[in-house]
């Protein structure tokens, strides 16, 4: 899993690929969230367009990566989710919970 | 220049130095020194009263007594040396204790090279300190350990240049970091394993130019031999935390194995059978049967996020607080939203459980449910169709205050559903293939005449042969029930 951050319109960005499998990967993605938060960061976009795959471990890192921007009063949305993804989503219930666009144009046009 | 020097003298050296011995060396030292005085005498006579023939002879005869004395020296010092290396050696093949070796080496390199002070420094995990591993002559030494950051110092720069550095006044030296306010000249080498700096070895000693390069070839012998005797014990450490971890993945393997029913029941009305397949990191998969009364029985597979000791025991506490929850006759709705608010309490959001929770009436044939988040259940029907149990709520334990709604299913006779984990679904072959549920229910409607042993006696054998060599990466679990 490889993580490249950038920012657009005070929407912080954050590009995911590979497989979210968690172990030490999911501590960098945390680290990395704590440290834009504390830029002053409060909108998220994760894409997920090179995500091949996520186990459990993975969906945990989203959930909190959820919680953390949650509560320091933000806001997470999800980009470009695969149908891999997007059928885990469903199973787990999760997909009531993440607000998920099909492009980054329309994640980033629901912050505007 | 030096080396043909002595080489020339070896045939009258190869005698004394063999069996030298101090008393020789002292003897050859007032030798030259008495050469010495007659060689000043001679030059301080007026120029002519001798043949300058005649006075290089002599100069040359003093110059090969000189090397010939450095050579029985070195001689001396090296076979030393050999021997306390043995001493060391035969330490190291005995002795785990890594401050009981570190001692033997340095008081034994006190033998060879003179100091007053010697340190034996490590380089920190993350690279930014050095760390005092054995230390003899310095105030502070039992003080705990004594810390430096990594490029600082005469330690510093030998470090990071990777060779030893000998200073003579190490006032005169802006490298030099003052440790102990005695040493007037020092000498650091570095130590490596693998070719990487693992630390250094320095000597301090309260003498101006008390070390020559000559010493400084010694204390990498010696240095070389601590290196080995550090990287041992961080081995043997590595080894013994390695061996700790089995241990605790045994246990956790233990409890979980504990925790699944030894049999799967038995009913006038349905047969059915429960397997759990555990991994080699041990996951959290759960199932359960549950007799809340004679007639009614509870039905759980479960998952927990992550693998190991976390998993193993939210693996419990899910396993008790739904055994709780269920016993209190509740509406399943409310059990598996108490259970989820008790799981989100007692852990990170990160962690979580998918569960499918279920009451069969076994004498109405009806199943009350709620998927929290879990792979579908698949019921497969007599009449050729098949059903998917996805309805219920979230996943448990990730978010507070979860709302679950239950649905209802009757059983029809020949119906068969079957119950699994990710393990199950998402085994993957060499090239990534996932064994999938169409897998499963393929497997599970043409051993379905045969009974619910033998469709999990099929599927488990198909979902190795698709893992392959690659073997489980996840546990498995299944639950197959059929309506006779």
């Amino acid at each position: 899993m490889k993580l490249k951050l950038h920012e657009e319109n005070n929407v912080l960005i954050i590009e995911i690929k590979g497989k979210m499998m968690g172990g030490p990967e999911a501590n960098d993605f945390h680290e990395a969230l704590k440290t834009e938060i504390g830029k002053g960061f409060k909108k998220f976009i994760l894409d997920l367009r090179e995500v091949d795959w996520m186990n459990s471990s993975g969906l945990g890192m989203l959930i909190g990566g959820l919680t953390t921007i949650k509560n320091a009063g933000g806001e997470l949305k999800l980009s470009s989710v695969t149908e891999k993804i997007h059928s885990l989503f469903v199973i787990t219930k999760l997909v009531t919970i993440f607000e998920s666009y099909d492009s980054m144009e329309k994640a980033l046009e629901s912050y505007r | 220049m030096e080396s043909e020097e002595i080489k020339s003298t070896e045939p009258g050296a190869g005698l004394s130095a063999a069996g030298g011995s101090w008393a020789e060396k002292k003897v050859f030292s007032e030798l030259v020194t008495l050469l010495h005085n007659v060689l000043s005498e001679m030059q301080s006579l007026p120029v002519g009263s001798i043949q300058d023939q005649r006075l290089s002879t002599f100069e040359n005869l003093l110059n090969r007594l000189t090397h010939l004395l450095e050579h029985i020296e070195d001689v001396q010092r090296t076979r030393l040396e050999i021997h306390l290396i043995t001493q060391i050696a035969l330490k190291l093949s005995n002795v785990l204790d890594l401050q009981e070796v570190l001692a033997l080496i340095v008081d034994s390199l006190k033998q060879v090279v003179d100091y007053n002070a010697a340190g034996i420094f490590v380089v920190s995990e993350d690279g930014r300190l050095v760390e005092g591993e054995f230390q003899r002559g310095y105030e502070n030494q039992d003080r705990g350990k004594v810390h430096q950051k990594f490029d600082q110092g005469l330690m510093g720069w030998a470090m990071k240049h990777k060779v030893p550095i000998v200073v003579t006044d190490v006032m005169r030296d802006p490298r030099y970091f003052p440790a102990r306010p005695q040493t007037r000249s020092e000498m650091v080498v570095p130590m490596f394993t693998g070719g990487k700096v693992l630390g250094c070895f320095n000597l301090e000693s309260d003498r101006l130019a008390a070390f020559s390069h000559r010493d400084a070839d010694h204390l990498m012998t010696f240095a070389s031999h601590a290196a080995v005797a550090i990287e041992r014990t961080r081995l043997y450490k590595e080894i013994l935390e390695k061996q700790r971890i089995e241990k605790e993945l045994a246990l956790a393997r233990r409890m979980q194995r504990e925790l699944l029913p030894r049999s799967a029941p038995k009913f006038d009305k349905f047969e059915m059978a429960g397997v759990n397949l555990p991994s080699e990191m041990v996951g959290g998969d759960y199932y359960d049967f549950i007799h809340l009364t004679e007639k009614d029985l509870g039905l759980v597979v479960g998952d927990v996020s992550g693998k190991g000791i976390p998993a193993a025991f939210i693996m419990a506490s899910l396993r008790a607080a739904l055994r709780i929850e269920a016993f209190s006759h509740y509406a399943i709705s409310t059990i598996l939203s108490r259970v989820n608010d008790f799981l989100f309490e007692s852990s990170d959001p990160e962690r979580f459980v998918t569960a499918f929770y279920g009451v069969l009436d076994t004498k109405t044939g009806i199943l009350t449910y709620a998927n929290a988040g879990h792979n579908p259940p698949i019921l497969l029907r007599n009449d050729g169709r098949t059903e998917f149990l996805t309805e219920g709520g979230m996943l448990l334990g990730a978010f507070p205050n979860g709302l679950y709604h239950e649905f209802r299913l009757q059983f029809q006779s020949k119906d068969v559903l079957v119950l699994y984990t990710d393990g199950a679904s998402e085994a993957e072959d060499g090239s990534g293939e996932q064994f999938g549920w169409e897998r499963i229910a393929e497997i599970a409607r043409n051993l379905a005449p045969q009974g619910p042993r033998e469709v999990i006696r099929s599927l488990l054998r198909s979902i190795r042969q698709h893992s392959g060599k690659a073997g489980l990466q996840d546990d498995v679990t299944l639950m197959v029930i059929k309506c006779l």
